[in-house]
């Protein structure tokens, strides 16, 4: 590999996941890169559009891939070059999916539990109010 | 060794299945007080019925619950469904005891007059639905459909509080069940003095 071929930094590591509805940024960090161009496209189109791409500072650029409404896959690649050498990467998967559920079991019980005794305050409220007869003289 | 989810399978038929049964019954109790001056033998066999299937999916719903939690995959309850049922399940809890209470507190005497029949047959009937409708949610869960068809989106989301919260609600919950035992008239047992509901003459 020659020494100078333009490339991803050592560790740079692409996102693969994001969730439903979010813009996600990818900040790519080269070396002997001095022009980059991403292109992206979706799982069911065959379409290939280029991202708008900023430079950040020294090899660093960054890139916004819009959002997706349902679950679905979006691939891109980035195309480095300087003056004497192009290189092409694999094309990446970044997929969308639902975001994750995750809930505090003890505040859901307390919650449930909550809503069970409220639900019981409600129901004899309304049998106190409004099922027993009024009483012909004292208690039963 | 039985995994929970065995045991939840057992304890939620037990439990969906008294729980429909008093339904049925209640249902079928509130109809009859409408059409019956005295109490038919079927409408006692019915309100007895019903009472014993409430006392035993009373107890038999604990276990679903904690059985169903222990069955749960992954780290628990990662699912809004799950959640849903949660909460449904002790808003199921919470409406067959206030109609257990009723019960017990006014005697069977209760369908023979019109706002109690009306009032006790309403918590049953709703009470049921809440646990028809854990069921049903146990289903798409599971199989990915259930009998309440797009109904049943609503379910897929939840509102979840804050430990703080929850606690403030529980608080609030627990001091107006107090207030209501506390400050409202008691529950009294009441006497048959011919219905107030049915016009024929249906009798045993």
């Amino acid at each position: 590999m020659p020494e100078d071929l333009p490339r991803f930094s050592e560790g740079w590591k692409p996102t693969s996941s994001r969730d439903l509805g979010d813009e996600t940024t990818i900040i790519i960090e080269t070396e002997d890169t001095d022009d980059l161009i991403v292109e992206w496209q979706t799982g069911s189109s065959e379409t290939i559009l280029e991202a708008s791409l900023t430079k950040q500072g020294n090899g660093v650029w960054f890139f916004t891939l819009p959002a997706s409404s349902v679950e679905s896959n979006l691939t891109w690649r980035a195309k480095l070059s300087n003056p004497a050498l192009e290189e092409i990467t694999p094309w990446f998967t970044l997929s969308s999916s639902k975001p994750g559920y995750d809930i505090d079991e003890r505040a859901l019980m307390i919650q449930a539990v909550a809503g069970g005794i409220l639900a019981a305050a409600i129901a004899i409220a309304m049998q106190r109010r409004f099922a027993c007869p009024s009483r012909k003289g004292g208690m039963l | 060794m039985v995994s929970a989810g065995t045991f939840h399978v057992v304890a939620t038929e037990l439990a969906v299945g008294t729980f429909t049964l008093a339904g049925a019954m209640i249902f079928l109790r509130l109809i009859l007080s409408f059409r019956e001056k005295h109490p038919s033998r079927l409408s006692e066999l019915c309100d007895s019925t019903s009472l014993v299937c409430v006392v035993a999916g009373l107890c038999s719903l604990p276990f679903a619950i904690i059985t169903g939690v222990l069955a749960a995959p992954g780290d628990g309850l990662d699912n809004p469904l799950l959640f849903n049922k949660m909460l449904l399940s002790w808003v199921g809890i919470g409406l067959f005891s206030a109609w257990f209470y009723g019960r017990f507190s006014m005697g069977p005497n209760l369908w023979n007059h019109r706002p109690a029949a009306i009032i006790q047959g309403l918590i049953g009937l709703v009470a049921c639905g809440s646990i028809l409708t854990v069921a049903s949610m146990g289903g798409k869960y599971s199989r990915g459909e259930s009998l309440m068809g797009p109904m049943s989106k609503p379910l897929e989301y939840s509102i979840e509080l804050g430990t703080t919260a929850s606690i403030l609600v529980l608080i609030v919950s627990v001091a107006a069940l107090v207030s209501v035992l506390k400050l409202m008239p008691q529950l009294y047992s009441i006497e048959f003095e011919g219905n107030s509901l049915g016009d024929s003459d249906i009798t045993n």
